[in-house]
């Protein structure tokens, strides 16, 4: 994994919410509370080999990376639900687990800041 | 369509649910409801029917016994099909959109950064779609109001033919 530059890009999310930290910061505090379920729920699915609950848990955590404009973890994200969905390199599956929740360490990180900086 | 447009938002990622309804909110005057599951849902529809149903495709991702999107879809359906419901979803495969089109949606958008602008094009959509279906169907009662005035002239000649109070023949009968 690459740590050039920041993970996360909030323009998308400024530019549908027209600024209004408090609506910005709303959805930050909602994805920082959501996200690691997910990820705990991913992990579970994984060692409990139930791929069906792995790609739905995936499928539903990948649009709100793009919201945050965290291209390459909703990228890994599509990559563990097909993995899941075709039943295919699951070997890799464990690793792409653990990448996914260290990006998420970043972006947490980032959000946090981000949301410091609302105000809200 | 009921004039004070009542629209419905169900998604089981909390989210999603609130950007889509926040969106929406302040995209029109319509009066949102958000729902996280479908069982919600059409408990709220048998209450007060809403115009349109942004119905999410997995509404079972959280919870394994909870209705999924076509269920709910076929369900809302049954209770009205004037209803209108927009299916979607995190996938862009085919066959989810063709189930979707099966049991009735309108429409069908792939959740991404499009999605909300999507949701407003929809819903154009659908009222375009009734204001044609309403041009349509005055239309066609204007046309039968038409065809019955002129069978009525036509039956009027005859028996004034027949009377013998017109003499002569239209030409067209």
């Amino acid at each position: 994994m690459e740590s050039n530059g920041p993970l996360t890009d909030l323009n998308y999310l400024k530019s549908l919410t027209g600024g209004a930290n408090d609506k910005i910061a709303k959805y930050i505090r909602m994805f920082l509370t959501g996200t690691p379920i997910s990820i705990q729920q991913m992990e579970l699915h994984a060692l409990s080999k139930d791929w069906n609950g792995l790609r739905q848990t995936a499928h539903a955590l990948k649009p709100q990376l793009g919201f945050f404009g965290a291209k390459g973890s909703e990228e890994l994200l599509r990559e563990i639900e097909r993995s899941a969905d075709e039943q295919s390199e699951l070997e890799l599956i464990p690793a792409k687990i653990e990448n996914f929740r260290k990006q998420y360490d970043i972006i947490s990180v980032e959000l946090e800041t981000a949301l410091r900086e609302t105000g809200v | 369509m009921a004039d004070k447009t009542l629209v419905y938002v169900v998604d089981d990622e909390p989210l999603q649910l609130e950007l889509l309804k926040d969106h929406l909110q302040k995209a029109s005057t319509y009066e949102i409801h958000a729902f996280g599951t479908g069982e919600e849902c059409l408990s709220a529809a048998k209450v007060r029917k809403p115009s349109i149903v942004f119905l999410d495709y997995n509404l079972d991702s959280k919870v394994r016994q909870a209705m999924d999107g076509i269920d709910v879809l076929k369900e809302i359906k049954e209770l009205d099909s004037e209803i209108e419901v927009v299916m979607i979803s995190g996938q862009d495969k085919i066959d989810v959109a063709v189930n979707s089109m099966k049991y009735g949606a309108f429409d069908y958008i792939v959740k991404g950064e499009g999605a909300f602008l999507r949701a407003e094009k929809a819903i154009y959509n659908i009222y375009r779609f009734h204001r044609l279906q309403g041009s349509a169907n005055a239309y066609k009662k204007l046309m039968i109001f038409f065809g019955l005035g002129m069978l009525l002239m036509i039956v009027l000649v005859i028996i004034l033919q027949m009377k013998g109070l017109i003499r002569s023949s239209p030409g067209w009968l």
